[in-house]
């Protein structure tokens, strides 16, 4: 109880500086937020209006202030390009982003972990080379390449195969479940290969440096193969850091999904960002950067406590019981 | 016969870490295995229980209570392994899985081996732990826990719970200081004596050796140099290796009449520090 209070303090903290960080990043770098967002070409009068339209004219505290008081009621202003809600935006995106992020996850675990195993477990050598060499060039594809070459192999349109929508997310959204999920498999996969190899490499080197272990001679001495020990023993006990590992691969992971939400023109947040960017709305990507910290941060608490769950010799105090044999 | 080795030879790539070893393990017997690091011991260990490294070749013959062991495939051997077999390894800190508490430690065996209710396997589990001295309190506790002895008995609980035939114990104590290194060795004796397991003990120190076995068997350089009874190769080692391993326990065993301290100093008293190897007295129970 009292690691979460201390974790969740700590998650507070961290988000407070990350607040802060975005913030003067925006206000106290070299630049003025209002003239760019006007753009630079603009009239005088209507930079100083632009500006204390959106509070800009204010002290720096109370510009903080404002901003987080209005995060902490939900709101988080109206987007200069769009004039929706930030909210709202930000929710819409998500909601293609999230399922898109975890889709390529779960696809990097079902490609990364078997294969990791089998690159170490298999009796012969050249299915172990095999997977190794798949390891490589999987980590080694750029995501916007691997993604043009899944479009070419398996898109409607253009592809070889033809069975997958090729680009955009359907109008009616997540009303067509069927047509959502499918206008994600192909991004998905795209991110699963690129993150699944980087498991699949994880995977083999923490099971290898266990194959030889006492860990796994005990549990073939008591009646399991080696490769039973492998995948009984040697997965469960790795299985704490592989949950840091697939933790830190989100940022990956985000990073990949701007990249392939504009290349399959999935309006998710990635390409959100890259949008507003463009479009110089600052006020919604300041928002934006903060949502996406708060989640990655989110993501390092659960993954904290995942591997404590996990990890019985994290909560096991050594020295008690008897001190002789 | 229990385990029988005959003309046993291990190959790792070019090199023979075993030439020609042979040896004999009768039912109901403790017979040990001697050698200095790097002389084949651990290779003849994993020979028997079929757990030779990946590229490692095997020839000659392990025969367990008749059935030649060399050529099973894995998924035999290890039905063998913790039911027939039982091994108990010399690092249990490294060796018991961290993750699993020590009654599921000890059940895994009869998990393993065994269609056993949740009872059942509880029932054994808790007399395993009582014969090799834990209390029922520790059952649920993690293996980092433990001390090193607490340790090791629980690694012998493990290797003995489904009462199997044979017990390969590889350098069991050489992780534990002296004091506990008798108990554990106490202990497993005991244990193997009453299931009428027979004991394959593997070791490189005689003190260590002389309490547990009655034979033994001299490695060097992957050949058994010389075997007997374990006393009359204390008292009359003939090959230059056995006497060295017979100086090095002597040097090993600490005597205050050759300290030059004082008895006045002592910290501990007489019974505390190992026997004589050569002093009756300290013979242990053989």
């Amino acid at each position: 109880m009292r690691f979460l209070l201390r974790r969740l303090l700590l998650f507070a903290l961290a988000l407070l500086g990350l607040s802060l960080v975005i913030f003067a990043a925006l206000r106290v770098l070299p630049g003025d937020v209002a003239t760019i967002m006007a753009g630079l070409n603009s009239p005088p009068e209507r930079v100083a209006a632009l500006r204390a339209q959106l509070g800009l004219d204010r002290s720096l505290p109370r510009q903080y202030a404002d901003w987080m008081s209005g995060l902490a009621r939900g709101d988080f202003g109206r987007s200069m390009l769009t004039g929706q809600p930030i909210g709202a935006q930000v929710i819409s995106r998500a909601v293609i982003t999230f399922p898109l992020i975890g889709l390529g996850l779960g696809l990097a675990l079902l490609i990364g972990v078997p294969l990791g195993c089998v690159s170490l477990m298999a009796g012969s050598p050249r299915l172990r080379s095999l997977s190794h060499v798949l390891s490589i060039v999987g980590g080694s594809i750029p995501a916007l390449w691997g993604g043009l070459l899944l479009i070419l192999l398996l898109s409607r349109g253009v592809g070889l195969l033809g069975i997958l929508p090729a680009q955009g997310f359907p109008d009616l959204g997540w009303s067509d479940p069927a047509r959502a999920w499918a206008s994600l498999v192909l991004p998905a996969l795209t991110l699963g290969i690129l993150v699944g190899a980087s498991l699949m490499r994880y995977t083999r080197s923490a099971l290898g440096e266990l194959a030889d272990s006492g860990r796994i001679d005990l549990a073939r001495a008591c009646g399991m193969t080696r490769n039973e020990a492998l995948v009984r023993v040697g997965l469960r006990l790795v299985l704490p850091q592989l949950v840091s590992v697939v933790g830190l691969t989100f940022a990956e992971m985000i990073t990949g999904a701007m990249v392939v939400e504009n290349l399959f023109a999935l309006p998710g947040l990635g390409s959100g960002l890259v949008t507003d960017l463009g479009g110089r709305d600052l006020i919604a990507v300041q928002s934006e950067l903060f949502m996406l910290a708060a989640f990655f941060l989110a993501m390092g608490l659960l993954v904290d406590l995942l591997h404590r769950a996990l990890d019985p010799r994290l909560k096991a105090a050594p020295g008690s019981g008897e001190a002789g044999a | 016969m229990s385990l029988h080795i005959d003309n046993l030879r291990v190959q790792l790539g070019d090199v023979f870490v075993v030439r020609s070893a042979g040896l004999e393990v009768g039912v109901g017997q403790r017979v040990g295995l001697i050698g200095p690091s790097g002389s084949g011991k651990s290779m003849i260990t994993k020979a028997v229980l079929g757990m030779l490294p990946p590229g490692a070749r095997a020839s000659g013959s392990i025969r367990f209570f008749g059935q030649e062991l060399l050529g099973l495939d894995e998924r035999a051997m290890a039905d063998l392994r913790g039911s027939y077999i039982g091994t108990v390894f010399q690092n249990p800190g490294a060796s018991l899985n961290p993750v699993l508490t020590v009654a599921r430690q000890v059940e895994l065996p009869l998990r393993l081996h065994y269609r056993l209710s949740r009872a059942e396997r509880r029932e054994r589990v808790a007399d395993m732990l009582a014969r090799v001295g834990l209390t029922a309190d520790l059952a649920g506790k993690y293996p980092g826990q433990l001390s090193g002895g607490q340790q090791q008995r629980v690694a012998m609980a493990t290797a003995l719970v489904t009462a199997p035939k044979l017990i390969v114990a590889d350098e069991p104590t050489t992780a534990l200081d002296s004091i506990t290194q008798r108990q554990i060795i106490d202990l497993l004796v005991r244990l193997v004596d009453d299931t009428g397991a027979s004991l394959f003990f593997i070791t490189h120190d005689f003190t260590v050796l002389e309490r547990a076995c009655r034979y033994s068997y001299v490695l060097d350089q992957g050949r058994v140099v010389e075997h007997g009874p374990t006393d009359r190769l204390l008292a009359a080692p003939r090959e230059p290796l056995t006497r060295r391993l017979v100086e090095a326990a002597d040097a090993l065993t600490l005597r205050a009449e050759d300290s030059g301290i004082s008895e006045d100093h002592r910290l501990r008293p007489e019974p505390f520090l190992q026997p004589s190897l050569h002093d009756p007295r300290g013979r242990g129970n053989e």
